[in-house]
Formats: C-alpha cells, structure tokens, sequence
C-alpha cells in the first residue's frame, strides 16, 4: 500500500461523512466497480436459474445468501483504485478465484449474519487476516467504527427493499394504456415468467445498492484507520520533510534569521482623537507624531534630489496629510441660544397645502397601481421572480502566486527578455517577478503566503535572509514591477536588460551560491 | 463556518485533484468557505427519524381527536396535510435550516453559496419531495443523490440548496503540559496545522506509531529518537498554538 498515491483526501471525519466518502468513491470508479460486480453477479443469476430449474423462487434467496462473496469484487477493485494501483482485466480474472477462496466458508456460514459485514469485510479481504488475529484486529478497530457499520447495514436494507418496490412500480407506472395488464399481475410469481421478472427485479435493486455498501462500509474502515494511526499526518510529514530535504542547505540561516523576523514589522499606528485638553497623552503623542510628521516631509523639500522634493511636495498636498492639529477656543459654560419665536402659520393657507397634498398622494397612487396593472399585463408572474442566475467569470490570479510550491524555469531570465523583445515588458516584468517568488519558496524557504503583498514579501524576505545582494535585487525587482503594473511605466531597455541578465544568479542559480 | 472536525483553519487548503465530499464556495472578498456536504446515509437516516416524530404526532392527535368523532376527523386531515407539506419547511426556515432529524444528526439545509435558507428555496425543496418521492420511496431522489456532485435530490437541484454538516462545537483538544520551543524552520499553515494535529491527536495514537511518524521529521527534530523526538514535536506544537515559555 502506498499512502502517497492515495487517490482521495484522508482526513479524520465523522462516521457518517466517511460513508460519503464511500459514495463519491463509488461515483469515481463507478464504471470499473459495477463491472466487477456484474461479472460475476450476472453469471451466477443465470446458472443459478439453471441450477433451480422449476424452483426459480430459490434464485434471490440464494443469491442475497451468496453476498458475501459477491461482495468481494466491487472491494477488490476499490481497494487497488483507491492507492493508485487499479487492475486491468486480465489481472482481475487471475485474481478472482483466490478472492473468492479466501475464507469462503465462514463467510457463507457463521460470520453471514455479521450485522456489520461491509466494515469487517476489509479486514478479511484487504489485509488477508482470519482467525484469532482477525478477531484481535476488529477488536483494535473498535467499537467507535461498529456502530455507524451496523446502522449503514440497515439503511442499506430499507433502500434495497425500496428500490426494489420503486422498480416494480415504474415498470407499472410506464406500462401503456392498451396492454391489458392488472397491477396485481406484475406480483404474480405462479407462473414461471413471472417468477423470472420479479427475480430480475429483485436482481437489479441488489445490484444498485450492495456495491454502495462495500464502498460506505470501506470507507468506514479507512475512517477507523485515518483515527488510529494518523494517514492523514503520515502524509503530511512526508510532504513536509521532503520540502525540507531540498532547503536543507539554508536551514540553519533560515533558522537564525526567523528570530529577527519576529521583531520585525511593527506596522505604525495612525491616531484619531477629538480629545482636546492640554495634558491629554493621547493628544501629546499625536503631537509627537505630527512634529515627526512636519520634520520629515522639511528634511525632503531641502533635499536636493529632485524626487525627494517631489514627494515632499506631494507629501503637502492636503489631501495626503497624515495628521492636522486644529486649536480652537470654546466657551466653557456657554448658555443655550434661545429657541427662535415659530411664526403662526395662516389656517386657510396651511389647509389649503394639506389638502394639495392629500390630491397629489392619490394620484401618486392611483398612477402606482395602474403601472403595476400594466406590468403584469405585459409580462406573466414567474414562479420565481428572479432573474436566472448569472455565472460570473472570475479573474484569475494576476499574480499566478497559488502553487509557490513549483520551481520557477531555470532560463526565466531568457524568456522574459525574449518577451521584452516582442513587445510585452509587463508580461515579462511579470514572469520575473513570479519567478522570483516561486525562487524564494522553492530554493531559499521563505513561504509566501498567497495573500501577502508587494510590500509583505520585501520584509519577509529582508527577516529571513541576509543575502545583501539578493536582497538588493528583490527589492529593485520589486519597484520595477511595481511601476509597471501599477503606474504602466515599464524599465527602459538597459535595466529590463539588467534584471533579466541578473536573474537567474539569484534564483535559478543552485542554493549554495547564494546563502 | 463549516470546516473540517477538529480545530481547523480554511488556510489548510487541500489538494483539489483528491476525491472529498466539500464544496468550495469562493465569497466575494476571495476567502475560500468548505461546505462538508451531507450524502445518503445521514440523510436518510435523518429522514427516518423526522418521518417517526411526524407519525408518532399525528397518531397522538388521532387519539384526542377520535373522540370528536366526524368533526375530529376532519381537523386530524387538516393537520394531516399541513404537516406533511409544511413540517420541514417551518423547521428549515425557523430553527437553523434543520428539522428534528436533522439536527440529531448534526445535518443543515443551506443555500448553494453557503447562505441560511430562505423561504423560496424552502419551500420548493420541500414541495419537490413529491417528485423525489417517485416512482415509490424516494426512487428517484436517492438517485439523483448518487449521481450528483454534492449529494443533491431533485428538490435540491431546483432549489439551490445543499444538505451540509454544520460543524461541530470547537473542539480544543488541550495539549499535554511541557515546554514549548520554536521550529528550526518556518513552516507554512498547512504544515503548522499538521504539527499541532499531531500533538493533540497523540493521545489517540500508540507510542511506536507516535515515534514513527516523529521519524519522518528527522530533519525538524534535529536527529532526535524515538520518544525524545515525539516531545520535540509537541514542543514546537506548543510554540506555535501561543505557549512561550
């Protein structure tokens, strides 16, 4: 069994999510389990007609006896499909006998009454224990699992009876008029046709609910076993450890670096406060934070780059002003201004208003319900008055960051410049960019998370690692791709040239080289 | 928020192309819900019980009523009809989109996009068990409830509804008391999640399983053994559920 190709999520569920399970894993491989099912199903009914000839009623008698065996295919397959191992059908043949061999006996006699078959089926079936350490190993299974299988037993039993009854009366339901047929006459089993239509009948409600069965009652089996012994940890430890085998040269960088990287990020904090007393230390640190504030846009206008003054110039702007201090004065017990004289309204004019009023609420009205006259008039009432829904597209990641789990191409750097070439900078600004967060889960372990932002990723990767240069052109990276997403302004040729040509040195090249 | 049984984030996403009963439904806000959709055996097991609390009142009722004679006969229709029609649709409306049944079994009715249900969508599900109900003992819901994707009957399909397992109460299985100390490696949600799985489900599991899924981690443990390297583990669970000592 390899617990890396199993083909369906391993989790711990509740019993009944687990028969779920079983369901969607009948839906999966619903072709190749019926198939196992009618091959040797379908043989048995017909000789087994042959067998009883002139006792046709034996026929489902027998075949509900036999169950147990033919249980055993539908498993077979599910067991092997399920570990990505399924059988062709030359092998399913070979196979068959031996399955059927297995334990054959007590299955048909003192374990047929085994009200939860389908669950300890597998144990028998799957790891091939009888006797003394089958027992021990139900009993390891436990109880917890014994319950939901004995209840999955008797809701399959009601269904199958249901079945059958629902077949047998749309087979009534679609006979035509002109067939001079009673209702009654489809239960008549007096005469051997039909016997043999009730037997088919009988035979197709089987067939529809016993390879759900097998698959609830195997699921409930791997449910115990996902419980006790953890598959679903199993494998994600494996997956975990084989991330760490490919970073093992950087861990110990890695290592000392997340230290940092919890006292890093502290976002600031803006403040807003009406409270206005002197003294207040609320207020006294907006000051502090506004003189920080006035200190630093004067240390940009005197600067004499040309875009720190701009900035600074922007930082003016009052629209972008992080904080104003307004000091104002204000009464202490100031009265109450007096309630201004209501001027008398003239009793005619005021009645006369009312009653325009009055007239125009009625029109209003009478114009509302003749507008829905004519709306229902012009279009019928739905059932639902809903429009039919819409699906919306949705947009795909931009930034393509949901599997940081694949390594980036090795000559990015030449695709993007090649993409430089024909006319795309932003797809090609974009693939470095992508490559470089691919570079920095894959080959240096610094996870990004889908959700972080330019920004969020510069300080993950300034904590994490302390490669100066590499650093230096993340971030430089980074603000290209940022103009040109953002503000459509792409690098000129010489610096898309650079980025690209400097590319793979940091996250293509192998990881000794750059920790 | 429907999730998985124990202590679960929706930052543990699992891998698409494996088979599962959950339904992603994406908000608007681009945060991922998990539906754990409900299929045949819970529901019909939820059906039995609501069927028995519906017959068991109305077998209750004929009791009082037969002694009206003519007239109790008539109200026993009455109620006969308002039940059997409108007895899940006043429970999903009113009580959490679950019927009794349903909610002993743990089930809820839901929109399609994860909403509580509304009136429209009740009752069409509920109106369309008759055609669920054909030929004879729900023939053909139980079939469609194969066939679907998310285990939907007829009334379902029509309806945009979904039958979900509300999630259970939180469970906070307490991690065993003992140092905690921080992984020698930053490690993404799924595979936090994963450690402290381990140290609050180790209790269930036996020691030579526990020290044998500790030996997978080799590397995280830096070359402990056996026991030793089960507590390590634990440590770096404790760390990251918030215990800094």
């Amino acid at each position: 069994m390899r617990l890396d190709a199993v083909a369906a999520e391993l989790r711990p569920r509740n019993p009944w999510e687990a028969t779920d399970l079983g369901a969607a894993m009948l839906r999966r491989w619903s072709g190749s389990v019926y198939r196992a099912w009618f091959a040797l199903a379908l043989p048995l009914f017909v000789l087994l007609h042959l067998l009883c000839w002139g006792h046709w009623w034996l026929v489902p008698w027998l075949l509900w006896w036999l169950k147990p065996l033919l249980d055993r295919p539908p498993l077979y397959i599910l067991g092997h499909a399920l570990f990505g191992d399924a059988p062709d059908r030359r092998r399913f043949w070979r196979e068959l006998p031996g399955l059927l061999r297995h334990r054959a006996l007590a299955a048909l006699t003192w374990r047929r009454f085994d009200p939860a078959r389908s669950f300890h089926l597998p144990v028998a079936q799957l790891e091939g224990l009888a006797g003394k350490v089958r027992r021990q190993r139900l009993r390891d299974l436990g109880q917890p699992g014994r319950g939901p299988a004995v209840w999955l037993t008797v809701i399959c039993v009601h269904l199958e009876i249901g079945l059958n009854l629902a077949l047998l009366i749309l087979a009534w339901m679609l006979i035509p008029d002109f067939v001079d047929l009673e209702w009654h006459e489809l239960l008549d089993d007096t005469e051997p046709w039909g016997q043999l239509w009730l037997n088919g009948v009988s035979f197709c409600g089987m067939s529809l609910v016993e390879p759900l069965y097998v698959a609830a009652g195997f699921a409930l089996y791997l449910n115990r076993r996902t419980w006790l012994e953890a598959w679903d940890l199993e494998l994600g430890f494996r997956r975990l450890a084989a991330r760490l085998a490919q970073t093992r040269p950087t861990m110990v960088v890695v290592g000392l670096a997340l230290g940092v990287a919890l006292w890093i990020g502290q976002p600031s904090v803006g403040f807003a406060t009406d409270a206005a007393s002197d003294g207040d230390p609320a207020m006294e640190m907006v000051k502090t934070r506004c003189e920080q504030w006035r200190t630093r846009v004067a240390e940009l206008a005197k600067s004499t780059d040309p875009v720190q003054q701009a900035l600074a110039e922007t930082l003016r702007d009052p629209d972008l002003r992080a904080c104003i201090v307004e000091e104002r004065w204000r009464w202490r017990d100031r009265p109450e201004p007096p309630a201004a004289e209501k001027p008398v309204a003239d009793g005619a004019l005021a009645r006369g208003f009312a009653i325009g009023v009055e007239y125009a609420l009625w029109f209003a009205l009478g114009l509302l319900a003749a507008v829905t006259a004519w709306r229902l008039w012009q279009q019928p009432v739905t059932l639902r008055g809903r429009r039919p829904r819409r699906a919306i597209a949705k947009p795909a990641l931009t930034l393509g960051r949901n599997d940081p789990t694949a390594p980036p191409a090795a000559d990015l750097g030449e695709v993007a410049w090649r993409l430089w070439t024909a006319g795309q900078p932003r797809e090609a600004v974009r693939a470095l960019y992508q490559g470089s967060l691919a570079g920095l889960a894959t080959r240096h372990g610094v996870p990004v998370s889908p959700s972080a932002t330019e920004e969020d990723c510069l300080r993950l990767t300034a904590a994490r690692l302390n490669d100066a240069e590499l650093l230096e052109f993340f971030r430089r990276l980074t603000r290209v791709w940022q103009a040109t997403a953002y503000a459509h302004r792409p690098p000129d040729e010489t610096g898309a040239r650079a980025l690209c040509a400097e590319w793979p040195r940091h996250f293509a090249a192998p990881v000794e080289s750059s920790t | 928020m429907p999730g998985n049984p124990t202590r679960r984030s929706i930052l543990t996403m699992s891998n698409p192309a494996l088979l599962d009963t959950i339904r992603y439904v994406e908000t608007p806000e681009g945060i991922t819900l998990k539906l754990r959709v409900a299929g045949p055996m819970a529901r019909a097991l939820a059906w039995g019980m609501d069927s028995l609390i519906r017959y068991g009142a109305l077998w209750g009722l004929s009791m009082g009523l037969v002694l009206l004679g003519w007239a109790g006969l008539g109200v026993w229709l009455i109620t006969l009809f308002l039940i059997e029609w409108f007895y899940p649709v006043v429970f999903e409306i009113y009580a959490d989109g679950a019927t009794p049944g349903k909610k002993a079994l743990g089930l809820q009715v839901v929109l399609a996009n994860g909403a509580p249900v509304d009136w429209p969508a009740a009752l069409i599900r509920n109106l369309l068990r008759a055609v669920d109900f054909l030929p004879a003992f729900y023939g053909f819901g139980v079939a469609a409830l194969l066939i679907s994707r998310d285990f939907q009957r007829l009334g379902d399909l029509a309806a945009g509804t979904l039958v979900i397992y509300r999630d259970p109460p939180v469970k906070t299985l307490a991690l065993p008391p003992g140092p905690a100390l921080p992984p020698p490696l930053p490690l993404s949600a799924a595979e936090q999640q994963w450690l402290i799985d381990f140290a609050e489900r180790g209790s269930a599991l036996n020691p030579e399983r526990q020290e044998e899924l500790a030996a997978l981690l080799a590397d995280c443990t830096s070359g402990l053994r056996g026991v030793a390297a089960v507590e390590r583990l634990r440590a770096h669970a404790r760390w990251l559920v918030g215990e800094h000592s």
